[in-house]
């Protein structure tokens, strides 16, 4: 048994890791494609997208902004506040449940087209990479060869990546400050020890990951990547190897399978792996060597698809079945919670009332009353300036005699998205008391009256 | 099973041979490859750390751990308000003198309205909380006595602390407010406390 001079990918070891521990860092070869074309116009426009979202105004507000002082988030024209915080629960679920959908049907799609750390690496920064350093042979040339050329080629890469990643780390603030407060606190962060630190190390981290970590993070860190075996299945549409017509590969077209070994699939892909030996844990559906492969077939004049998109029992048998058990049983869920999440954000209320009572003090007694004390929590989740007005509802306790209500502050004004506290009482004499009684309060939107029933339980000896 | 075998692969390159461990759950087997190097140096880096933190927090104490740094920098938070109102000249005399201001006491009045009625009542006179109109006090009667009250509250009957709700400026009003009562005797609830002597 005699060893190949060069490591080739297999299945048993992850091939960017070597024998000892150390990295084997790729060198990826261009590819050019129909895939290609169609990724490179999802990551331009994703990219749009994360640069627009803090700069477009929707209804006085950016598209986007979390403001985590506030606790409010306005989201495309919408307002949320901490009392919809819940709303988070159906969002990430519901998101989770749309990947296994797509999962279940399509692979990795997620990971090739959609991910941020595939946008900004294969959008972003290996393009930059590409065009400072040259191609692959022209990288491993220059090398070679060493010399002061090739140190300030890195140089002047490594330059552009941090500022890049100091850039898209200020931008992403933007999402939770917005853009002009942001450019008016930037002169401020040398002197603000704290701002200043989180800034150079998510730089510092950005930067890490796209210069050197890169197929690391899909390959070791990514929960998502690790779930495939679980959410993949037979009839899941994946990037494969079509063995029967491939095989015997070999050099020569003549010489059996349609497979050439030029091994131009390996010499693409990002994480390191030989697609020929089937699906693997590594493969983050990019279609690099489904391009790459097409590109060999149209110049040896055999048809395209040796390297191509179908389920494994389509490379099997050639038929396919994608609505089956599991993607039905993902697709509802996914539509449930979708259902769930549409349904909560649009009967969100508009205004929020708490009810709290004095700490260790539920009731007084005042010359043979019995007294309580509530402290209302008015919230207002509007945009607007608003005027609630609090008023006991009259039809409760109409049959206990001398039932009496002292609301200092019937009409509570409240700003935008502010709150106030007001305290109130209701008293009744002892003779009348009955335990275990609730009293309503309602309280109204005097804008658009809505009503919501405040029941507090009324306390006494 | 022997120690090692001879993994079944399906390219055909043979770089090396793999070392298999020898058990085997399912018909599951593992190789032993060896973890990157970047993952051993956070192992390591995490080791050194938890070893530096538990020297410098816990054994030699030479920082404070998380709760009581937090207490510290309260701590000095407040006491720079404190400072930050003595220098402002908050004192006594000072708040005698804001409730000789109209715009002060107007202030002040409107707050009490908001926040104090519902225990104090309009004039005063007390309900849940103590007539104000009177010259009896229970937690001291000096101006700075009141305004101790109104920013810390009195937990026990029920008083809030405001210096929070409020802020200081406005706690401040609205003790320059109630030092105008003083003295009104509105019919109300009946004195509790201390007389003042002043």
């Amino acid at each position: 048994m005699s060893k190949p001079a060069q490591r080739r990918p297999d299945l048993n070891t992850v091939y960017t890791i070597n024998d000892d521990g150390s990295r084997n860092f790729l060198q990826v070869a261009d590819v050019r494609g129909r895939w290609q074309r169609i990724k490179k116009t999802g990551y331009w426009l994703l990219n749009l997208v994360f640069v627009a979202l803090p700069l477009i105004q929707v209804g006085g507000h950016p598209a986007v902004h979390i403001d985590i002082p506030r606790r409010t988030a306005h989201l495309f024209g919408g307002t949320f506040t901490n009392q919809d915080f819940h709303l988070v629960f159906f969002l990430l679920i519901g998101m989770g449940l749309g990947l296994f959908v797509l999962t279940s049907l399509a692979g990795r799609v997620w990971c090739g087209f959609l991910c941020p750390q595939t946008v900004f690496m294969e959008g972003v920064f290996r393009p930059i990479e590409r065009f400072i350093e040259g191609d692959r042979f022209q990288r491993a040339k220059r090398k070679k060869q060493g010399g002061a050329g090739n140190t300030g080629r890195k140089l002047a890469k490594h330059t552009v990546f941090l500022l890049l990643a100091w850039a898209i780390s200020i931008w992403f603030m933007a999402y939770f400050i917005p853009v002009r407060e942001l450019l008016g606190l930037l002169p401020h962060f040398p002197g603000h020890t704290t701002a200043l630190l989180w800034s150079l190390f998510w730089t510092g981290m950005l930067y890490f990951d796209y210069s050197w970590f890169r197929e690391q993070t899909c390959l070791i860190i990514c929960p998502y990547g690790r779930l495939q075996a679980t959410l993949v299945d037979y009839d899941t549409v994946i990037i494969g190897y079509d063995k029967k017509r491939g095989e015997p590969r070999g050099k020569g077209v003549e010489s059996g399978g349609d497979c050439i070994d030029c091994r131009r699939c390996v010499d693409v892909c990002p994480t390191g792996i030989d697609i020929r030996n089937g699906l693997q844990m590594e493969c983050i559906g990019c279609t690099n060597c489904v391009d790459a492969c097409d590109e060999i077939m149209d110049k040896i004049k055999k048809p395209r698809g040796l390297v191509r998109f179908d389920s494994s029992r389509g490379f099997e048998t050639g038929v396919s079945h994608f609505f089956r058990g599991r993607f039905w049983i993902y697709a509802v869920a996914f539509a449930a919670l979708a259902t769930l999440f549409v349904v909560r954000v649009g009967s969100r209320d508009s205004f929020h009332v708490t009810v709290m009572r004095p700490r260790g003090i539920p009731f007084t007694m005042e010359e043979g009353r019995i007294r309580n004390l509530y402290t209302f929590h008015l919230q207002n989740k509007t945009d607007d300036e608003k005027v609630y007005l609090i008023a006991p509802a009259a039809e409760v306790f109409a049959d206990v005699e001398g039932v009496e209500y002292i609301i200092p502050q019937p009409r509570v004004a409240l700003a935008p998205l502010s709150d106030q506290q007001v305290t109130l009482f209701a008293s009744m004499p002892r003779e009348g008391y009955v335990s275990g009684r609730d009293f309503i309060f309602t309280v109204t939107d005097s804008a658009t009256s809505v009503v919501k029933n405040v029941k507090v339980r009324f306390r006494g000896p | 099973m022997s120690e090692h075998q001879e993994p079944t692969r399906d390219n055909r390159e043979e770089y090396r041979q793999d070392t298999i461990l020898t058990h085997e759950f399912d018909g599951i087997q593992e190789f032993d490859n060896r973890l990157p190097n970047w993952w051993l140096w956070i192992m390591w880096g995490s080791m050194v750390f938890a070893l530096l933190y538990w020297l410098v927090f816990h054994t030699l104490e030479l920082r404070d751990l998380p709760r009581a740094d937090f207490e510290t920098s309260m701590q000095v938070a407040q006491e720079a308000e404190l400072a930050r109102m003595a220098a402002a000249g908050m004192n006594d005399e000072t708040l005698w003198a804001m409730s000789q201001m109209d715009t002060k006491v107007a202030e002040g009045r409107e707050i009490f309205s908001k926040h104090c009625v519902a225990c104090h009542l309009d004039q005063g006179q007390g309900m849940v909380g103590p007539n104000l109109t009177d010259n009896v006090w229970i937690h001291g009667c000096k101006p700075m006595d009141l305004l101790n009250t109104v920013y810390e509250g009195v937990a026990a009957k029920g008083m809030p602390a405001w210096l929070n709700q409020l802020g200081p400026t406005r706690a401040q009003s609205a003790v320059a407010y109630v030092l105008t009562l003083r003295n009104t005797n509105v019919p109300g609830k009946a004195p509790e406390g201390e007389p003042c002597v002043e």
